[in-house]
């Protein structure tokens, strides 16, 4: 078959249907599988420099979440705050490895990776340029969208907050709010990553 | 009726979603290798999940956190801080921990043996079943995380503590284990193979 024939049709990832494109996408239509349901293709395309400011408003707003405290309280004329990492390093400290690397890793290391590799590759990808280590860029990318947990962060810290409640008088703190506005930001920047897309241009600045 | 690229001697390249024959071993576009499937997949899939469900009693039966009040320790399972939390008056709370740390593990394990034993029994189970079967999985995965965040902040939260104490058990540890197996499990299941089964039967 060649290449011509080819780009007209398209495979789905999740059952491996072959799916003639050609008949099916328009503009600002979905493209769904019609034996998996599977998401094929969103029809509005993300341009990559909005991508690239959102990835980065999410980098600073994360980061801005890691130097405040989540919260802070005094529990019996003893004044206390917490961050995100501080619990990582005390579990890494006490030697439970496996513990605080999935934990730092799914709640900092990853979004923290995730927001910058974005910004990088976006930011290359809209300037069409073709920056050192793109590929792999772009492959770690992918990967780690799934080791972002930022959503169980937020929930897990809930369940915190109202187990505390009961022991003292709780000060929210603003890493709270900064990681709450990286939570929406970040659910849209996510949603709008289409890994052929990016590398359809990767193709075409090389 | 419908066919499968392997059928017509196409693949995709599961990094970039690129087309190519069958012959070609590597992807042109993003130069990583390409398999029309995932190499053995059940197999591996299966390592997975068994060494998750051992997994589980540990996980379940060793403290996972250590209370100290007052001088002594309390050493605190998975579900026994949830039968606290009820008895403190917090059932939300225990509601969302039970499932998140019980459920969501149990379920993810059941499921993926139940679609990994009928597609090699051919149990009468419907393709569109068991994509949606492994598609909660896939989506709950994470969120069996919950706990040992909660575990983290409330560590956090006590270290310049003299009279509440918070420290992870062993148990912690077991639970760390079980969740990382299963998310490589669901990750190393290849859902393509669902449809394969049908082609073999016909
Ligand atoms: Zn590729």
């Amino acid at each position: 078959m060649k290449s011509s024939e080819l780009s007209k049709l398209s495979i789905c990832p999740s059952c491996d249907l072959l799916v003639d494109t050609h008949a099916h996408c328009r503009a600002g239509k979905v493209l769904i599988c019609p034996r998996c349901k599977h998401t094929l293709a969103r029809g509005n395309r993300a341009r990559f420099s909005s991508q690239f400011a959102l990835a980065l408003t999410c980098l600073i707003m994360v980061s801005l979440a890691n130097t405040y405290p989540l919260l802070s309280f005094t529990f019996l004329g003893i004044p206390s705050s917490a961050n995100i990492l501080r619990g990582t390093v005390l579990l890494l400290e006490h030697g439970y490895y496996l513990v605080g690397f999935a934990v730092v890793i799914a709640s900092f290391i990853a979004p923290i990776l995730l927001f910058s590799l974005i910004c990088y590759t976006s930011l290359s990808l809209s300037k069409g340029w073709k920056a050192p280590g793109l590929a792999t860029a772009l492959h770690f990318q992918d990967d780690l969208i799934h080791w972002s947990m930022i959503e169980v962060y937020i929930v897990s810290f809930l369940v915190a907050l109202v187990k505390l409640v009961e022991y003292a008088d709780i000060d929210l703190g603003y890493g709270l709010w900064c990681i709450c506005i990286t939570l929406l930001l970040s659910t849209r920047l996510i949603q709008r990553i289409e890994p052929a897309e990016y590398w359809e241009r990767y193709v075409h600045i090389r | 009726m419908y066919t499968s690229a392997k059928q017509m001697g196409l693949k995709l390249c599961r990094h970039c979603k690129l087309s190519m024959s069958e012959e070609q071993t590597h992807c042109q576009r993003c130069h990583m290798r390409v398999h029309t499937r995932a190499p053995n997949s059940l197999q591996k899939c299966w390592a997975f999940v068994i060494a998750a469900t051992v997994g589980l009693f540990p996980a379940n039966l060793m403290p996972i956190t250590v209370l100290s009040t007052r001088g002594a320790p309390q050493y605190e399972t998975i579900m026994s801080g949830v039968i606290s939390l009820i008895k403190d008056d917090m059932v939300g709370i225990a509601i969302v921990v039970f499932v998140a740390s019980i459920v969501v593990p149990v379920m993810k394990l059941v499921g993926l043996i139940v679609i990994m034993l009928s597609l090699q029994f051919k149990m009468n189970l419907d393709n569109r079943q068991r994509i949606v079967i492994y598609r909660i999985i896939d989506i709950i995965g994470k969120w069996s995380m919950l706990d040992l965040f909660v575990l983290s902040i409330m560590i956090a939260v006590f270290e310049r503590n003299n009279l509440v104490g918070v420290e992870a058990g062993p148990g912690a540890t077991a639970f760390g284990a079980v969740v990382l197996l299963t998310l490589f499990a669901a990750k190393s299941f290849d859902t393509r193979i669902i449809w394969d089964k049908q082609l073999e039967q016909r």
